[in-house]
């Protein structure tokens, strides 16, 4: 049965479709845009459920937009509501009860879900992923009565999971199987400098283990170990699951779009069927240091990729040219940034270049003369003109020496380039 | 669009424009008590790019896609709809510091009055009208709205 039909419909309510509604309502002010999502929730900020879980940050703060938000963008809410599947040959979504929401375009931002860990005790009582609101509202009743806590996955979730569990008072160990901290973000030095931060900040750090069994407690099924590859047992009160998400593609099973780790997308963030687009960690995009498509679970490309496809779906063209990894954390107040091929050791083709300095470190990755790389640590101030002589393929051949010395400013860029970013509103990236 | 140009060919690289915005931004808002010793820290959002005899303001373009708002993690930082003006409230942000890595100018920076939440030219909204374009002493800084009307 079809129950309503959008001339906008976005699977999802988080960053990606943000960035989509309110690239549509900059040009389309009349269009009914329909949201449909799984979660009750306003938009909230994924990354800010640790702090409010610490208790940094108070419920009433996590949003992402203000409370006005649907109403001031004419925003109609379909919450609580499962997909099940979409129906490319008649335009429509199907919802779990298998009635339809018909759409006249569509984008698919339905995100990713935490990946589980194969190992018995997983579904125990104290066990929780930190993936939802909601998942840091039942963490944070269950720690208030709990002391000592496990976090599987040393990624940029697990060390802020890490964080937020020190700032409560808990005891915190962190069980990796990559043989060190954020494998995917940083290199072997950064990895090492931000180990000892959380070190010194109290947080045992195990790598190279794996957990194989989380063990109860003898009077309850409540997690009470977890037990490790080398045969170690931690005794825990609460467990966390932070190895990663996956895109949720299983909401396309069964229709003509393509996916391959993600939902596949060109440039214009647009599927293979043209009236359907996708963004944010479900999509497979366009990584422009990569020259290939990947899946890239982070904010300001969820954002961005979300913009380009609103802009498409309203007829303005527009290309995703901004899709490189960009990730800047920091852990206990100390700052940490990478871009690009961050952990790219020198080879035949890259030239890298680093200085460290204390707890200072700075890596550039340069390959035909071009930054493909970078990871700046303990003093980031201005690290953004870097990622943007990376976007904008400036040639820094010669410039190795300001780089690493933190002097390289704006009056350093070619001519043309500076023009364009001090006379003008910045560039047109899309 | 209320945003503050530069004119390199003009500068001269006093960086009177810093002062002025440090001035701005300091509890006393007064130059002759705010770099007294012992004064709370203050803060300048411009900052001045000199090579050889060539030098410039820089500081936040207020971009038409704005960077830092798209990638801005928590909602804090924003570009209004109607006056164009990127700001950040102060209140949401965490110090995740995304806004600078995003920023192609390096015009955010952390707010060296609290080390916690990130510092932009927020083209001194509460003075009336932007100090360090007031104070160059060689029109080699411009409101962009009265750039235009000349």
């Amino acid at each position: 049965m079809l129950i309503d039909r959008f001339d906008y419909l976005i699977i999802g309510n988080s960053t990606a479709a943000i960035g989509a509604i309110e690239a549509i309502r900059s040009k389309d002010t009349d269009g009914r845009i329909g949201v449909v999502a799984h979660e009750f929730e306003h938009t909230y900020s994924r990354p800010l459920i640790t702090y409010f879980m610490s208790g940094k940050v108070p419920e009433d703060k996590v949003y992402y937009r203000p409370e006005d938000f649907y109403d001031r963008y004419n925003i109609e809410r379909i919450f609580g509501r499962q997909v099940n599947g979409i129906s490319t040959d008649d335009n429509a979504v199907i919802l779990e009860d298998g009635s339809r929401i018909g759409y006249g375009m569509l984008l698919i931002a339905a995100g990713g879900s935490p990946i589980s860990m194969n190992v018995p005790g997983v579904d125990r009582p104290g066990v929780f992923f930190m993936n939802t609101m909601d998942d840091a509202r039942r963490a944070k009743g269950w720690l208030a009565h709990a002391r000592r806590a496990v976090v599987v996955g040393a990624g940029l979730t697990g060390l802020k999971t890490a964080e937020a569990l020190v700032e409560l008072g808990q005891e915190v160990t962190v069980v990796e199987l990559a043989p060190r901290v954020l494998v995917t973000t940083l290199d072997t030095v950064a990895s090492d400098i931000v180990r000892e931060v959380m070190v010194k900040n109290g947080v045992d750090v195990l790598t190279g283990v794996q957990v194989t069994s989380i063990d109860g407690a003898d009077d309850t099924n409540d997690v009470a170990s977890a037990v490790l590859s080398t045969g170690e047992r931690i005794a825990c009160d609460s467990l966390f699951v932070t190895i990663g998400i996956r895109p949720r593609i299983e909401i396309v099973n069964g229709s003509d779009i393509r996916v391959g780790r993600g939902i596949l997308v060109d440039r214009h963030m647009q599927t293979n069927i043209p009236n359907v687009y996708a963004a944010g960690d479900i999509a497979e995009a366009y990584d422009p240091i990569m020259g290939s498509s990947r899946v890239l679970p982070i904010l300001p490309n969820a954002y961005i990729g979300g913009r380009v496809a609103g802009l498409n779906m309203v007829g303005v063209e527009s290309l995703y040219n901004l899709g490189m990894s960009v990730n800047s954390v920091s852990f206990f107040g100390y700052p940490v940034m990478s871009a690009g091929l961050a952990a790219q050791e020198e080879d035949d083709f890259h030239r890298v270049v680093s200085i460290r300095r204390g707890c200072e470190y700075k890596k550039f990755v340069i390959k035909d003369g071009k930054l493909v790389g970078m990871i700046v640590c303990g003093d980031v101030n201005r690290a953004g003109i870097i990622t943007g002589l990376m976007r904008a393929g400036v040639n820094v051949d010669g410039s190795e020496q300001k780089l690493l010395e933190g002097g390289l400013g704006l009056i350093d860029l070619p001519k043309d380039v500076l023009a364009e970013r001090i006379l003008s509103g910045g560039r047109n990236w899309f | 669009m209320p945003r503050i140009l530069s004119v390199p060919e003009v500068c001269i690289g006093c960086g009177l424009c810093r002062v002025w915005c440090k001035v701005e931004h300091s509890h006393v808002k007064n130059i002759h008590k705010a770099f007294k010793s012992g004064a709370p820290e203050t803060a300048a959002c411009v900052e001045l790019e000199e090579e050889g005899c060539q030098s410039f303001a820089a500081m936040c373009r207020h971009c038409d896609e704005p960077l830092c708002v798209y990638g801005c993690i928590t909602g804090a930082m924003t570009k209004d709809p109607g006056t164009g003006i990127v700001s950040v409230d102060k209140t949401r942000c965490i110090g995740c510091w995304t806004c600078i890595l995003m920023c192609p100018n390096g015009a955010i920076k952390i707010d060296s009055r609290d080390g916690k939440t990130a510092l932009k030219c927020d083209l001194c909204l509460e003075r009336g009208f932007p100090s360090c374009v007031e104070h160059c002493p060689n029109d080699a800084l411009m409101l962009e709205d009265e750039a235009d009307a000349n």
